[in-house]
């Protein structure tokens, strides 16, 4: 449980055009996690804030780095990498889905972003 | 090198403060100890050569330690495997011995679950068991007590101190209420001797468990004191063989162990007076700091009684486990069993009708005779930052 003490990819970037945020649980309900994903070059970097228990922690530390190595992201990898109690796996599922609204929210901004970019013909005069 | 550092210098790996779950066996006692595994193997029954007397001699000369520690008298101290079997005995062994005089017996919902779940196992059998609820600083109301008393009630079993939050009921009320009844008290007394004031005669206790790895000796070996006169008990054996302790638990008696209890008791009485402020110190220092480093800590159950070794915390916005697993080179206890994976308070916590597990990290340290101001201080940065950290990963 390494991962519990890292703090490498913790963070949180300003929400915008180029940021993804995907965000599961609550902390009242004792698991919350946020994570932010963007663009880097070809690639994409993901960070995250956390709070719960060292599954939690660890599951989110693991599966932003799968996200920067453009790994595909399965709760029971998850739990199978960190050897996590099945008693846990809900926390592993819950990161993974979090991870992938991020994606999501992702893609759907730049989705938006693109139809929003003036098309060349329009700039034609009429 | 004189003996309490040489006790410190073998203590390896994290700074260790969980004296209220075992202590490291004190090097006078395991002295003691030692010729009794080899040249001095005799078996105290074997009463009519030297090697079976001897161990006989030895015995009776820890039971006699044993008794003057709780102010009893040595016949009615029997020696058992630890503070579990002692609390099984008392409370089967009467509630068996009485059937006539009733079927009722009272608790505490804080009580160890050596207790809770003897208790348990005897409400399956029959018996009928009243578990008296504590209020918000961890005291059971002897009035509350008292009320659930009726004509039935052969027993009431009450520990001396609590092995979470350190709490100290007032015992000697409940003691004097019992006995104005005609109730049996039974104590588990496990965590309160050799750290607060213990004696079966002003407690008016009838019963009392203690066990060796508590206070410095070594474990599987314990106690339980069985009163003989005003009242006497009656009691029987919960199992059979050849005879030992009066018949009360048969079996070859465990003499190293009964020879390292019997020091542990003898060095608790001589060294009690003197450790019960120097840790009170210390654990007001560790209280002091956490308080002045860190926002949202607040102590579980009452700060003035209690052990003089014991601080039991709850640190908001912070998750037990992720606490526990973050602080690698000091031992304390979780105060929630989330490193279990449930995440659920444990049950004294819940007595004291804390429902903020899920957000509130809760800690035990448990100091003991060889904590020092710089452990303490230690533990007390180690603990702020790593609170500090986890904050600063969960703030959004
Ligand atoms: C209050 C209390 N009672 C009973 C026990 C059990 O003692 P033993 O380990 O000797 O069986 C403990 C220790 O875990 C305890 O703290």
């Amino acid at each position: 449980m390494a991962r519990v003490r890292e703090m490498a990819r913790v963070g949180a970037w300003p929400p915008g055009a180029g940021v993804g945020t995907g965000d599961a649980g609550a902390m009242a309900e004792g698991t919350f996690v946020r994570i932010q994903v963007r663009r880097t070059g070809e690639g994409v970097e993901a960070v995250y804030k956390v709070f719960g228990c060292s599954a939690a922690i660890a599951s989110a530390s693991l599966v932003t780095e799968w996200i920067a190595e453009g790994r595909t992201l399965a709760a029971a990898d998850v739990v199978t990498t960190l050897d996590l109690p099945l008693d846990r796996a809900h926390v592993a599922a819950m990161v993974v889905n979090a991870a992938e609204s991020a994606l999501a929210s992702l893609r759907g901004r730049e989705l938006i972003a693109d139809s929003r970019e003036p098309r060349a013909e329009s700039r034609e005069p009429t | 090198m004189p003996p309490q550092e040489a006790a410190r210098a073998t203590m390896a790996g994290p700074v260790y403060m969980d004296y209220h779950a075992t202590t490291p066996v004190d090097p006078r006692v395991l002295e003691a100890m030692l010729p009794w595994f080899t040249e001095r193997f005799g078996n105290p029954a074997n009463r009519h050569y030297q090697q079976g007397w001897e161990a006989g001699e030895a015995v009776e000369k820890a039971r006699a330690e044993v008794a003057r520690l709780i102010g009893a008298q040595a016949r009615e101290i029997v020696f058992t495997s630890g503070a579990t079997e002692s609390n099984n005995l008392a409370i089967r062994g009467v509630m068996l011995a009485n059937r006539e005089r009733g079927e009722h017996l009272v608790t505490v919902a804080t009580e160890h679950k050596a207790v809770l779940d003897t208790c348990g196992r005897l409400e399956e059998d029959g018996w009928q068991v009243t578990v008296v609820p504590v209020a918000a600083d961890g005291r059971v109301d002897p009035e509350r007590l008292a009320a659930a008393l009726t004509p039935r009630t052969v027993l009431v079993s009450v520990m001396a101190a609590n092995n979470e939050i350190g709490v100290v009921p007032p015992l000697a009320e409940i003691g004097r209420l019992c006995r104005a009844r005609g109730v049996l008290l039974h104590s588990d007394a496990v965590q309160a001797v050799g750290k607060v004031p213990f004696d079966v005669d002003a407690m008016h206790v009838d019963l009392a468990s203690v066990t060796a790895h508590k206070m410095y000796g070594p474990k599987g070996v314990g106690a339980l004191y069985v009163r003989r006169q005003k009242p006497r008990v009656a009691m029987a054996p919960i199992v059979d063989g050849g005879g030992q302790e009066r018949g009360l638990r048969p079996g070859t008696l465990n003499v190293p162990g009964i020879v390292g209890l019997g020091a542990a008791a003898a060095l608790a009485r001589d060294e009690a007076v003197a450790e019960a402020p120097r840790l009170a110190e210390l654990r007001g220092r560790l209280w002091t700091a956490l308080q002045a480093a860190l926002e949202g800590v607040r102590v579980n159950g009452s700060l003035d009684h209690r052990l003089p070794n014991n601080l039991h915390v709850s640190i908001d916005g912070v998750d037990g486990d992720a606490l526990i697993t973050s602080l690698t080179d000091v031992a304390v206890s979780s105060g929630s069993a989330c490193a279990s994976g449930r995440g659920e308070p444990s049950h004294v916590l819940s007595a004291l009708g804390h429902g903020d597990a899920r957000t509130a990290a809760s800690l035990r340290f448990g100091l003991g005779r060889w904590t020092t101001a710089e452990e303490v201080d230690f533990v007390a940065q180690r603990v702020t930052e790593e609170v500090r950290r986890l904050r600063a990963m969960a703030a959004v």
